[in-house]
Formats: structure tokens, sequence, C-alpha cells
């Protein structure tokens, strides 16, 4: 594969000469040999490697429909990735494994420039709720006193649907929060928390905590 | 069969003697004429009616094929349904072929079936399909649609009928036509994927008879 310069002739042409196509990408213009069969080898790490791709993009099927959607986008501008999409698997595929399954702890869901407060703890649990506490750093740029916490969630009924979890309405200045957690059968639950700015223009890394109800 | 690459017979086709050549899936095929075989062995006589049996379900079943194995190429369809099924079809020494119903697959493809049921509204005529909600999993993502089969075996037709996407629980009413409402229905449901490219296995979800 070869790239064409900006000031070339043929910059943003696309399309197939001979043997040779061309296609340009954001507004770069690409070259590469043309392939007219597609040879399915089918081994063991091709077919690993399209199972934690399928696991990966499933997962955000349901980042689409809500906050997250936006910090991955505003996080893709900011790392000059092609699109939040691009950015979501790029941070999550290597969370994925064999036979559609994830490791929790490795899963990303939120970067930003925000800071993440000092000694951010799972302080207790229940079936109900969850309490968090953390220090309440001095005001600055990067961490504002009105930043609001956001909780994404996991739960064991459904292991591949993340959901911003409704209801908190805990700040950094409050040092702590307590989190309802909605109904659902027993087991693992995962919380990667983190905080967005009061217009939802910038936001933390998140930090992961687990719960088993 | 052979396939060959050549800039100088790219288009090549028909015959030279026994040698055939023609254009298959975009690659240039050459073989040998074939001659006619016509054993009668009894092994040769149960796949002939095998094939025969399982091609006759091909006509009734056109649109339900196509949906549920989806190619650019009709034909490719039909091969994938032959081959999913001539298994099934059990010939007998009076000719008949007999198959389970029940294991017919209008589909086939890695995507988990969907969870869906049917029953026949004696009142308003209609079939009443009811789908759960299926939790999001990498084979069975949200937006893939369902979809079912009506199939009357008699009148040898069939309707394929576009369901709910996987993620929306709900009921379906569907009319069936008027020349299904005096004959025996079976009903199928199987799901696609959103780019209509993936599909899951059949499921049978019974026999339905509006007489009665």
């Amino acid at each position: 594969m070869g790239i064409l310069d900006t000031d070339s002739f043929m910059h943003g042409a696309s399309g197939k000469i001979g043997g040779i196509v061309l296609y340009t990408v954001d507004g770069k213009t690409y070259f590469r040999q043309h392939v007219p069969q597609h040879a399915d080898a089918r081994t063991e790490k091709q077919l690993l490697q399209r199972q934690r791709l399928i696991t990966a993009q499933t997962l955000f099927q349901s980042v689409k429909n809500c906050l997250l959607y936006d910090v991955f986008s505003l996080a893709a501008v900011q790392q000059h990735r092609r699109s939040g999409y691009h950015l979501f698997l790029k941070l999550n595929t290597n969370a994925c494994g064999k036979d559609y399954t994830i490791d929790y702890s490795l899963l990303t869901f939120s970067q930003g420039q925000l800071q993440l407060p000092f000694n951010f703890r799972l302080s207790g649990s229940n079936d109900r709720q969850a309490e968090f506490t953390w220090s309440n750093c001095q005001e600055q740029t990067t961490a504002r006193g009105s930043d609001r916490l956001q909780v994404a969630a996991i739960f064991p009924d459904e292991p591949f649907r993340v959901k911003i979890l409704p209801g908190i309405d805990a700040v950094r200045k409050d040092g702590y929060a307590t989190v309802p957690l909605e109904k659902r059968p027993g087991g693992e639950v995962h919380l990667y928390c983190f905080f967005a700015r009061s217009d939802l223009k910038s936001f933390s890394d998140n930090r992961y905590f687990c719960i088993n109800r | 069969m052979g396939i060959f690459k050549s800039p100088l017979f790219s288009k090549l086709r028909k015959s030279v003697g026994n040698i055939t050549m023609y254009e298959l899936d975009g690659v240039q095929v050459v073989r040998a004429k074939t001659w006619k075989n016509d054993r009668q062995s009894p092994a040769q006589l149960t796949q002939r009616a095998r094939m025969k049996a399982v091609k006759k379900l091909t006509h009734s079943l056109a649109d339900a094929i196509h949906t549920g194995f989806p190619a650019n190429n009709h034909s490719v369809s039909i091969n994938r349904f032959v081959s999913q099924n001539i298994g099934l079809m059990n010939p007998d020494e009076n000719g008949q072929t007999v198959y389970d119903i029940s294991l017919l697959q209008l589909s086939s493809g890695e995507l988990l079936p969907p969870a869906v049921t049917v029953v026949f509204d004696r009142e308003k005529r209609n079939l009443i399909f009811t789908q759960e909600r299926q939790p999001l999993h990498p084979l069975s993502p949200d937006n893939d649609r369902v979809y079912g089969i009506v199939w009357a075996k008699e009148e040898e037709e069939s309707q394929v009928f576009p369901l709910r996407q996987r993620c929306e629980p709900g009921t379906t009413p569907v009319q069936l036509p008027t020349d299904y409402q005096n004959c025996s229905l079976e009903v199928f449901a199987f799901t696609v994927s959103a780019n209509g490219k993936k599909t899951s296995r059949t499921i049978w979800l019974g026999s339905i008879k509006p007489t009665q």
C-alpha cells in the first residue's frame, strides 16, 4: 500500500486503473494492488481476532445510544483518531477473548483531560446501591467542583450491554456519592466511574469497580 | 474441472471437441464434457429421489430461501438450501419421500435463532407472532430482523413476513392471504442481520390448521 502526496495530480482520486486500486480516506489518497479473490484461510488466529472484533463491536452497539458516544467522539477528535468508533475498538478489543469472553477490568469507557480525584474508592455496596468516596481536591481547570459523577454499568443478565446509570446527582466537591443500582438478577456488576464537566464537553478517564451482589 | 487465467481467452466460452469453457463467478473454468450416467443402483435411485424431493421444495419456498440463504446469485441460495436439507429426505421403497418438517432449514448461519412463538386468532383469522426480548450478544445484535415464514404445503406456496427487530418485544399480527384460509400451514422463523448478510438457523413454530 502506498500514499500519494497531497501535491500529486492524482490526489483525491478513487477507483481502479488496471490492477491498482486508488481510494481516499481522511484526506489521504492511498493506492494498492487489486485483490481479485479474497482468500479466507480461517486460521485459529484469524477466527479468534474476528470473535474479539465482533465482541467489541457488540459492546459499541449499546455505547451508541448513551453519553459514552459523546465521550468517545470527543476523545477521537482530541487524539486525531478517525472516529469514536475506531477509538473504542482500539481501546477495548484487547479486553475481548476467545468464545466472546470479556475481561471487564480491561474495558475503557471514558477518556479525557479531566482529572480523577485522589483516593477514589468503593466504600460500600448492597443489592440496591453502591457508595463511593474520594478526596475533595483543590479547584483547578481540570478538576472543578461542579464536575458531575457518571457511572457506566454492565449487569450480569446483559453482559454485552453498557448503560449509564440514571439518578446520580453527586458532584466532585461532595466527596462522596450514593449510586442507585437497578434490580437485576444476582452476579457481578461492573461499574466504570468517571467525571463529566457540567456542559458535557470534557470528561475524565474511568475507574473500574466490581460488585458481587 | 480446471480454472485458468489468460488475457487472451478471458471471454472464451462454449465447447471445442470434448472441452467446454465458461465463466463462473468471475473465474474462467474449463472441463471435459460429461457423459450421461443413468445407472439404476439402489443408492443412486435413493439419491435421485432425495434430490427430486428437496428440489420440489425450492419452488414453493423460493422467497424464504432467498432471504434465509443470502447470496448475490439465487442459484447459490438454492444450492445452500439443498445441501442443508437433502440429508433429511428419506425415500421409502414405493418412491415416496418422507421428512421431519420440524428439522427443515430455510436458513443457516451463526446468529442465534429468534425467541418467537405463533398462535392463530380464529376470530380475526390472522396469525399473531409474539417476540421476546433477547439480551445483546455478539451473535444476537439488537438490530437483527426476525422473519416469519408461512408455508401452505399442500398449495405449494409460501410467504415471508418481516416481523420486529430482535430487541423489540411484542406481538405482530399477520393477515393471512385468502387462499391460505382453508389449508394446513407450517410456520417457521429465523433472523437476518441488519445488512442482510448473516442469518440464524430456522426454528419451526408449529403446524396450524385454520379450518379446525
